[in-house]
This record gives structure tokens, sequence and C-alpha cells, in this order.
């Protein structure tokens, strides 16, 4: 394929669609092509990844498998779509099998050329992974819609609840308290920040709330307060997704060195989670205007924080679907 | 710490494909768990199995050993024979040290001579030399009288089984269900009352080889200070498949079908290395499996005590 046919190529793939001349221009030559013969296996379930696969050619069946090896069809996948995005931005499991129908050629951008992206271009690989955000938002919205569907149809059916589900407490609150109160000595077990250098470490720290929450206390994600990446340092915060009759649901619980809040800082609506302080919690919180200064200040912090952004988003697509196999499987009866 | 399956179903499957099958079975987990590479689980191993067709099968067969149990020729021998309908077993994990006690009593699952209800547990209480009195108050007489090693997790037994008016009984779902939520309720009390603030997972299983109850919870889940050992800032895991056969499908030993849902098996970690056709047990889950018709039936709920 020619540069310019690769350029028009790109601009109407739905990954790309939105970005610039110029930033197609710097990407095309990271995209290497790649052939597939018929019946190939190009993503195996359960195993790795480490690249997006751009169609050109050809088609692709995508299935994935659950539990009893029940085979469930997705999608077939031809020109101009992609596969592979979620798994190399998440550093996950691949979650379902791509075969080749046909001879097929895609573009393929490896995570070693990101890489090198983000270390020459990294406007360019910030726009790509901000775009995977933005797709696995899209995505994640879809799975809520069935989670709520799931949950209306279980609540009016035989099942009943056999415990008292924990709740928020109205009386519960928070206080923003002083970073010397806390014992930074513990930070360097921190997952979400053990990437970062001790200068960033020290920059972000200076530009973060340290909030301290009461068992019970609901942080509404859509609310102005609430639209923050929260790094938790003690206590646990339970991730629910709200059902459409004020339903909760449990899709995660977040522990010391975990972080929440990530796809509300993807964009503006209202969120339809809620965050909710399962223990007694201390959670440094960076928001949209603490981003803003450290964009100022530290431009490799900022970008190091947007590729976490991005990929928690990613990766929580895959925690969030898990959890639907899970109501499904535990709902079957009921729905029946 | 330690490592837990339960198996439950109306297929009779060959133990050895359920202890010894799988790509990570539990005996692999032993000495090579996936999901924790702090410690292995080296301090004895032991099971509780229920099979139909066995001469009074409401009782189990019980056995427990601190031999390693990938060297362990009984078991070899037991797994060449014997199949099941339930399945409770067990590899036990302590600290590397004297301080530990690693005998025949303290190896899971435990279980009155004659009670019905067998319990496993992974995890740890904090602080439980402290509870003990305290809790001696919610534990009948005639159940502390056989209280012989030195675990957390028998004095757990040992509070859940005093709940029954009848300890040795065979009592329904629901009431095994109620009792171990009350003993997670009692446990939180003693707790409060003795100040005690620091994680203690609490993923217990439960069976009487019709029906099985399983928790993942922590109490005091994430307080970070210098004292919590790092592998209490991870939430414990549980995970469960579930299909309509068990048994070599592909080169593996895995669940295949799933129109009936006639097995279930819950793990400390899945039992195949390809994890994405297992689901987790969410965070602070109680959840009950039963046979019904020769299905199986799974829910989970929120354990909040």
């Amino acid at each position: 394929m020619s540069n310019n046919n690769l350029l028009n190529y790109l601009k109407n793939t739905p990954l790309f669609s939105n970005f610039s001349q110029d930033n197609l221009t710097i990407l095309a030559p990271y995209l290497e092509p790649k052939e597939l013969q018929p019946k190939q296996v190009v993503l195996e379930q359960g195993g790795l990844n480490d690249c997006i696969f751009l169609v050109v050619k050809g088609e692709f069946d995508i299935t994935v498998t659950l539990p009893g090896d029940k085979i469930q069809h997705v999608a077939m996948l031809g020109p101009s779509d992609f596969f592979g995005e979620v798994t190399m931005l998440s550093h996950g499991l691949v979650t379902a099998i791509v075969i080749s129908q046909d001879k097929g050629l895609c573009y393929v951008l490896s995570q070693t050329n990101l890489n090198v992206l983000r270390a020459t271009s990294p406007e360019v690989a910030h726009n790509i992974e901000f775009r995977i955000a933005i797709l696995s938002r899209q995505r994640t919205y879809q799975v809520y819609e069935k989670m709520h569907d799931l949950l209306k149809a279980a609540s009016s059916g035989k099942g009943k609840m056999l415990t008292l589900p924990f709740v928020p407490i109205s009386s519960a609150k928070y206080i923003v308290c002083e970073r010397s109160e806390i014992n930074l000595t513990l930070l360097s077990g921190m997952e979400s920040l053990a990437k970062l250098t001790q200068e960033e470490h020290d920059v972000l720290l200076s530009h973060i709330d340290v909030v301290k929450y009461e068992r019970g206390y609901l942080i509404e994600s859509g609310e102005s307060q609430g639209k923050f990446l929260g790094f938790v340092y003690s206590g646990a915060i339970q991730v629910s997704v709200r059902g459409k009759e004020n339903t909760i649901d449990k899709i995660e619980v977040v522990g010391p060195g975990g972080c929440f809040g990530f796809m509300s800082m993807l964009a503006e609506e209202k969120d339809e989670v809620a965050f909710l302080v399962r223990e007694p919690a201390v959670v440094f919180q960076v928001n949209r205007a603490h981003l803003a200064a450290i964009h100022k200040e530290n431009i490799p912090l900022w970008y190091k924080l947007s590729q976490h952004i991005f990929a928690k988003c990613a990766a929580y697509l895959f925690t969030v679907d898990r959890q639907l196999i899970r109501m499904e499987s535990e709902f079957q009866d009921i729905l029946k | 710490m330690c490592r837990v399956l339960i198996y439950l179903g109306s297929q009779s499957i060959p133990l050895k494909d359920l202890l010894f099958g799988p790509d990570n079975s539990l005996i692999k987990q032993s000495y090579d768990p996936k999901l924790m590479k702090s410690i292995q689980n080296l301090a004895g191993f032991g099971m509780a199995l229920w099979n139909n067709e066995s001469s009074n099968p409401e009782k189990p067969f019980y056995y427990k050993t601190t031999e390693l149990p990938f060297f362990d020729k009984n078991l070899e021998g037991l797994c060449e024979k014997l199949r099941v309908n339930c399945l409770l077993s067990h590899v036990r994990g302590v600290d590397y040290g004297p301080h530990e006690t690693v005998v025949r009593p303290n190896v899971h699952p435990y279980k009155l001579p004659d009670a019905h209800l067998a319990l496993a547990h992974n995890g740890s209480v904090s602080e439980m030399a402290k509870m003990k009195p305290e809790l001696l108050k919610y534990i009948k007489p005639e159940v502390a009288q056989y209280i012989s090693g030195t675990t957390d997790s028998e004095w757990i037994y040992s509070v859940f089984v005093s709940q029954f008016e009848d300890p040795n009984a065979n009592v329904s779902l629901d009431e095994a269900w109620d009792a171990l939520i009350q003993t997670f309720k009692i446990f939180r009390e003693v707790r409060v009352k003795l100040g005690i603030v620091s994680a203690s997972p609490v993923n217990v299983f439960v069976t009487n080889g019709q029906y099985v109850v399983v928790t993942r919870f922590v109490f005091d889940y994430g307080l970070n200070t210098d004292a919590v050992e790092e592998a209490f800032l991870e939430y414990h895991s549980l995970w469960f498949t579930y299909g309509e056969d068990y048994g070599l499908y592909d080169g593996m030993f895995k669940m295949q079908g799933s129109e009936i849902r006639r097995n279930i098996i819950l793990a400390s970690e899945p039992l195949t290395v390809d994890k994405t056709t297992w689901i987790e047990v969410p965070e602070y889950s109680i959840a009950r499996a039963w046979l019904d018709d020769d299905r199986v039936h799974y829910r989970s709920f929120d354990l909040n005590v």
C-alpha cells in the first residue's frame, strides 16, 4: 500500500478518523503490514497480545469461550475494523479468539512501536491511547446497560436477597487533611505509582489532595467533587454500577495501591458508577485542575498519568465484562 | 495463604482428575501457586469427600496429612480408586519459621467426628490469642473439647457449628448459611470489643456434600500501616467455573458444556492456566451452590457484617 493510500485508509478507520493529517503522517511509518493465512488463529483467548490490528483485507471471526467452554460468537470484522487494542493497552489477557476467515492483511501497531512513539511523538501516542480509552468507555457503558436490564429482570423475578447489602451511610463524612499526616515511606508499595521517578513523586504529591473518608461515604462520580483520579493509600473503595431503579451492584473493590475515577476523567457527562467507601479510606486525589498544573510543570509526569488513566479504562472494560458474565450465570435460573 | 478447592456436582468424578489433573491443579498450587508469590503451601494437605454411590453416603471420606501431597503415595493410591460428587480439599501455607506448628490437627478441612459439615479456610485472623477467651463464650463445651490444634480456622469452625442446637446435625442450606453469617458477626463483635483493626482475610468454604457455602471476605481490609503484611494489602482471591461435564477435553482437564449446569468448582485460584473461563467471586461476598434435580444452582450476595 502506498503512503497516500495508507493515509487515506487510516483516515477512514474509526480508531483514527479524528486524527489530524500531521498526526497520521507521523503514525504511518510505525505501522507494519502483516499477512494472515486462512483459518489462522491471530489471537488466542487467555494469551497475551502486544499489537493493535487494523484490518485492511479479509474477514476475522471473533468468538469468546465462556465457562463450560461455551462458544459465543461476538463479531465478524472486516476492512477498517480493528482489534487487540484493549489488551495491548491494559496488558491484560486476551478475552476472545480471533481467526482469519480467508487470506487477510492487517496493519499492525506493536507495543514496541507505541513505546517509540511515546518517546519521539508523545502527542500522537497520547491521542492513540486516549482514543482507545474513549472507545473502551463506550463499550463499558454498553455493558452497564446490559447489567441494568439484568438487574431489573432479576429483581422482578423470584430471586430474593438473602443478605442486606452494604449501603451508603448518610452521616458519613470526609475531611481534606495535610500531607504531613501520611507516612510517605509506604508509597513505594503502591502499584499505581510504581513507575514514577522520585522527582515525579514529589511533583505529584505537591499537586494532590489527601482526603480521609469515613466508612459508608458515597462519592458520586458525576459530581464535580467526584471528578478526580483517586489513588487509594489506605482502606477500600467499592465501585458499583447504578441500576435504573436505584439498585446498585458491585463491580470491584479497590484497595491500597489501586486507583479509581479514571473513567470520569475522560469526559464531562455524568458517570453511571458510584464509589462507596467500604472501609475507612485515605485517598490521594488528582482533579482536572491538578492535572492542568502538572501539565505546566512536568509534562513527562502528565503523560505518565494520562497513560495510567487510559490503561485503567481499558483494563476496567475486562473487569466489567467479567462481572456481566457472572451476573448472567447467577441469574440464569431466575430469568428462565 | 493456603489454597482451597471445592467441587459439587451430579457427575461423579475421579478424584485424581480433580486433584492432579488440571494444569494448575491444587497439588501444583502447593508448591507453585500462580496467584500468590510470597509463600508455598507445604504445611499439610487435607480433604473431605462425598460419593453418592458409597455406603453411608452422607458421611464423608476424610483424609489429613502433613506429608507433601506430591510425594504422598497413600494419596496417589486413593486417587486411583475414589470418585467424588463433592470434594473439599486444602493445602496449608504458613510462614517459614519455627514459630509455626506443622501438625495434623492444624490441617484443614475441619470436621467434628460425627458432624456432617466440614470447613476449610484461606486467610488469617490476626490477634487470635487475644480473641480466644472471648470466642470461647460462643463455643459449646461439646465442641470445645475437640479443639486440638493451634489454628484460627479451627476456632472459626468451632464457633460455626456451635450455632446449631446439635453441632452434629445435618442442617439445611439456609441454616448453615445463617450460622456462617452469625459466626462472622461474632468475630466482628469480638474484634470491635478488643479494638482489633488489622486486616484479617476469611475466605471460608463449608459443605456437607449436598450444598456449598463460601465467603470472600476480609475484616478491616485495606488498613495500610507498617505492621500490615504485604500479602494482606491484596484481597484474597476466589474463583468459580461450571459446566455440564468435567474431564479431559482438548488435552486439558476442564469443564465442558454449558446447557445443563451439572458441576461447579470454586477455588482460591483457577485450576487452568487460562483464567478467562473462570469468574471471580466479588469481594465482600457470601455465595451458595446447591444441587436440585441433578443441576447445580449458584448465587452470591453482599456480605456486610
